[in-house]
């Protein structure tokens, strides 16, 4: 802090307009340095053709998705789901998507297909958009959209990108940004202007992205510096990172989350337009063949969510039928047994659905290219 | 929109770039565009406020410099103070005094109910109303001439640098500037650009940061030992003043590429040796707006000791409620007051007055500014509460009454207490080792740019992630 207001007018004399030009310049080259240096600093993130889900949870999507594009498969499905689908509870190769992949194989080959996991805890509409923009550029096979109503919420409509927990929607700054509908960026854009222009700015500059990584790669050595120093909103690692804690997290009493939990999951009005607009641009990904799945949930019938449930089920069903898009409604497709709580799958879980899913898709499977034959 | 922005990221150079492109009505009238959509970009209608106060007082000016009857130009800035005061009264604080006076009614048991109207307040209302009485003050003293150009005045209302949280500009400084641009120096860029930097510093890494810990302490006093919590008070007290002088520094940097110097806002408060100095060296620009047009109109100090106590008093009680239409707003108020009361007692009753005081404060003034820290701190949280139980609740638990005494201090306490330490000792050697800022102004141009360079660079990497808006933002 060599100058604070209270410090007024420093050197009022004897300045030149090439010294101001020279001390402007002075400052790019640093902030340029600054940002060269992030850029080799931040870790390089594998492709999803490498790793079963994305290995830094949030982070890093925008190289993550380049795994479709560099997949030496010949057939290629790209998930698209939530935190059923990342299942961040196990290790990747117990997730369904893993299961999945090998169940496809078994059937048409070794090495056949490959299943790319863009799956995202939280996921919104925000970032289905992005990753459907995203696919417009380089469609896969199949398109898989396994969803339920609670990527939907209600509240989402009123938010900006930087509501969403992941990075995806920085796939917008690039090819796809004219992809997704007007009523999209009507809604996300128009009166979110800073979190357009913050997306913009962190897709193509390293030096803003860099702090979160080092951030969460202190905090998860020294449990409690995030919280305490950087961001006190934040309930999740951005970057999650094999580092192992280096001494017990400090006790923390933070101030409870300023939501209102009675309408945190509403499925109303709002969560249909996202809904349309989103199977609209999936339909519009040319070459995919798509294929829409209620994704299962262990609520019961007389739970206050069930209801949001059910108008999610038959409104999928709903937009997929005048497209003749395959739709598989799987909302009950798991016995209680096989959930760790109301939403995410145990092993188990993970098992019969990746089974379930193969067997529905079988019969609408393109066949093996002929030169992989 | 907010300085801390994308937005205004990419605003600010388009600005300006239209504005060193043009020249003459249409640099004016591009400047007050740009202070509109500046003001309006989150809440277009509030823009009507601001143009209404604008028209009001231009129109007050003209009408007071044609009028000759004392009568009929009290009736004009009458006419002026109802309309601002009105607009400021209505949305801050009528719910403030519904409520208050329900609340007596009820106590002396008449049947009275209040429904609230909940307005949310219009950004910069205080400050910008503040600014315009200014203008219909000095012409109604003659002590200006009014401004003819309208789209010129309006600028003066809106120059949006300065609109939303200050500095408060007097119309016979500001005016001038906008009315003449004058041509652009070098030293122009450089400092309006190591401002905007220094601000950027002082909220997004300083200020927000102490704001973590400020926060955490406040949602849970009681689960605390009074020892964190005589460091949240503290924590708060570089918190706001780096909030604050962080947003002032913007803005002056913001103006300066424009080629307007505002009025400093800030001067190291937390040097201050006693009350009076404190409000010498805090928001400026307020209290020597509250000294100029109501302390001295009231009679300042020249009605007897007794007046000039009462007068003190009141404008300080006011400078509190000025911050908000909140209760514990008024009693930090009083507090400031009667601390004031208390300090100016003691410097008219010693032989030599302040001056002799002074001398020895500047013999010594370390245990002062510690002792005036300490007093601040403690009125901090009275400024900081929400309301006042949880102001009495929080006060009571920094003297051990009421707080968890087993609690421990962890870590993270010492990290913020030398956080905030650091801010005093850089504000003390500032004031009182003059050796040390003269060197800081003697260094090379070049070595400077390497210095705001890597602040920038620790600013990008430093600042807190989180939407935390600018505490003046809500007065």
């Amino acid at each position: 802090m060599a100058n604070t207001p209270s410090n007024p007018e420093p050197q009022e004399s004897g300045q030149t307009w090439r010294q101001v030009a020279a001390f402007a310049a002075i400052l790019v080259v640093v902030l340029s340095l600054l940002n060269a240096a992030a850029g080799r600093f931040l870790p390089e993130v594998p492709g999803s053709h490498e790793a079963g889900r994305n290995p830094f949870h949030f982070r890093g999507f925008p190289a993550f998705v380049e795994g479709l594009d560099a997949s030496q498969t010949p057939r290629n499905l790209v998930l698209l789901s939530n935190s059923q689908g990342f299942a961040a509870e196990y290790p990747e190769g117990f997730s369904y998507p893993v299961l999945l992949e090998t169940a496809l194989n078994e059937t048409a080959g070794d090495g056949m297909w490959r299943v790319h996991n863009w799956s995202v805890t939280g996921i919104t509409s925000m970032e289905y958009m992005a990753f459907a923009a995203r696919l417009q550029a380089s469609p896969p096979d199949v398109l898989l959209a396994c969803m339920g109503y609670a990527d939907f919420k209600g509240r989402n409509a009123d938010q900006g990108f930087s509501h969403c927990r992941s990075d995806a929607p920085q796939l917008l700054a690039g090819r796809a940004w004219t992809v997704p509908p007007s009523s999209f960026w009507k809604r996300h854009g128009a009166g979110h202007m800073d979190d357009v222009l913050t997306v913009l700015a962190r897709a193509h500059t390293p030096a803003l992205r860099y702090p979160e990584y080092a951030w969460s790669a202190l905090n998860q050595r020294y449990p409690g510096m995030m919280p305490l120093f950087y961001a006190p909103g934040l309930r999740y690692h951005p970057w999650v990172l094999p580092i192992k804690p280096t001494w017990p997290k400090p006790s923390i009493r933070r101030p409870p989350p300023p939501e209102a939990e009675s309408d945190y999951y509403l499925y109303d009005d709002r969560s249909t337009r996202m809904l349309e607009e989103l199977v609209a641009t999936l339909h519009h990904i040319d070459g995919s063949r798509l294929v829409l799945v209620a994704c299962p949930g262990n609520e019961s019938t007389t739970g206050p969510r069930y209801g949001y449930h059910q108008r999610f089920r038959d409104e999928l069903g709903a937009l997929a039928e005048p497209a003749g898009t395959a739709f598989y409604d799987m909302s009950h497709a798991l016995p209680p047994g096989d959930y760790l709580n109301s939403i995410h799958f145990n092993k188990s879980g993970h098992r019969r659905f990746a089974e379930q899913l193969a067997a529905a898709l079988q019969p609408i499977l393109p066949p093996p290219p002929p030169d992989a034959l | 929109m907010l300085f801390n922005s994308f937005v205004y990221a990419l605003f600010l150079p388009i600005v300006l770039g239209l504005f060193l492109a043009s020249r003459g009505r249409p640099r004016q009238l591009l400047m007050v565009a740009a202070s509109y959509v500046f003001y309006c970009w989150e809440t277009p209608v509030y823009g009507l406020l601001l143009a209404t106060s604008t028209v009001l007082d231009f129109s007050v000016g003209l009408l007071l410099a044609r009028a000759t009857r004392t009568g009929v130009r009290r009736g004009l800035l009458c006419l002026s103070l109802l309309g601002n005061l009105g607009m400021l009264g209505f949305f801050k604080y009528v719910d403030f005094f519904g409520t208050s006076l329900t609340g007596l009614g009820q106590l002396l048991g008449f049947d009275t109910t209040w429904e609230p109207y909940n307005f949310l307040l219009p950004v910069g209302i205080s400050f910008y109303t503040f600014q315009t009485l200014s203008y219909s003050i000095e012409i109604y003293r003659r002590q200006m001439e009014p401004e003819r150009d309208f789209a010129t005045f309006a600028l003066f209302v809106a120059f949006f640098p300065q609109l939303v949280a200050g500095p408060i500009e007097r119309a016979s400084h500001l005016l001038p500037q906008l009315r003449t641009w004058r041509p652009r120096r070098p030293e122009d860029f450089r400092i309006g650009i190591q401002r905007i930097i220094s601000g950027l510093f002082m909220k997004l890494v300083i200020a927000d940061r102490l704001a973590i810990f400020v926060d955490l302490v406040n949602a849970h006093p009681d689960h605390y030992h009074p020892a964190v919590l005589w460091c949240a008070a503290a924590c708060f007290s570089g918190q706001i003043y780096m909030d604050f002088a962080g947003y002032a520094s913007i803005a002056i940097g913001t103006a300066r590429l424009f080629g307007v110097n505002l009025v400093e806002n800030f001067n190291h408060p937390m040097a201050a040796r006693d009350v009076a100095d404190f409000w010498a060296r805090w928001h400026m620009s307020l209290t020597t707006w509250l000294r100029d047009y109501v302390y001295i109109s009231m009679g300042g100090s020249r009605k007897g000791s007794v007046r000039t106590v009462i007068n003190g008093m009141v404008v300080l009680i006011l400078c509190g409620l000025w911050h908000g239409a909140e209760w514990h707003f008024v009693v930090w108020g009083c507090f400031m007051a009667v601390w004031m009361t208390i300090v100016v007692g003691i410097r008219s009753g010693r032989k030599g007055g302040a001056k002799k005081m002074a001398q020895e404060y500047g013999l010594r003034p370390l245990p002062w500014v510690v002792f005036t820290l300490t007093v601040n701190t403690v009125g901090g949280v009275l400024f900081r509460a929400p309301n006042l139980p949880h102001a009495g609740g929080y006060l009571k638990a920094m003297f051990g009454f009421g707080s968890n005494t087993a609690a421990p201090v962890e870590w993270y306490v010492w990290v913020f207490a030398l956080l905030v330490l650091a801010l005093m000792i850089y504000d003390y050697v500032s004031v009182y080792v003059p050796a040390v800022a003269n060197r800081r102004r003697r260094v090379h141009w070049a070595l400077a740019a390497f210095g705001y360079g890597a602040l920038a660079a620790i600013t990008v990497l430093g600042a807190v992630n989180s939407d935390m808006p600018y505490i003046y933002f809500q007065f």
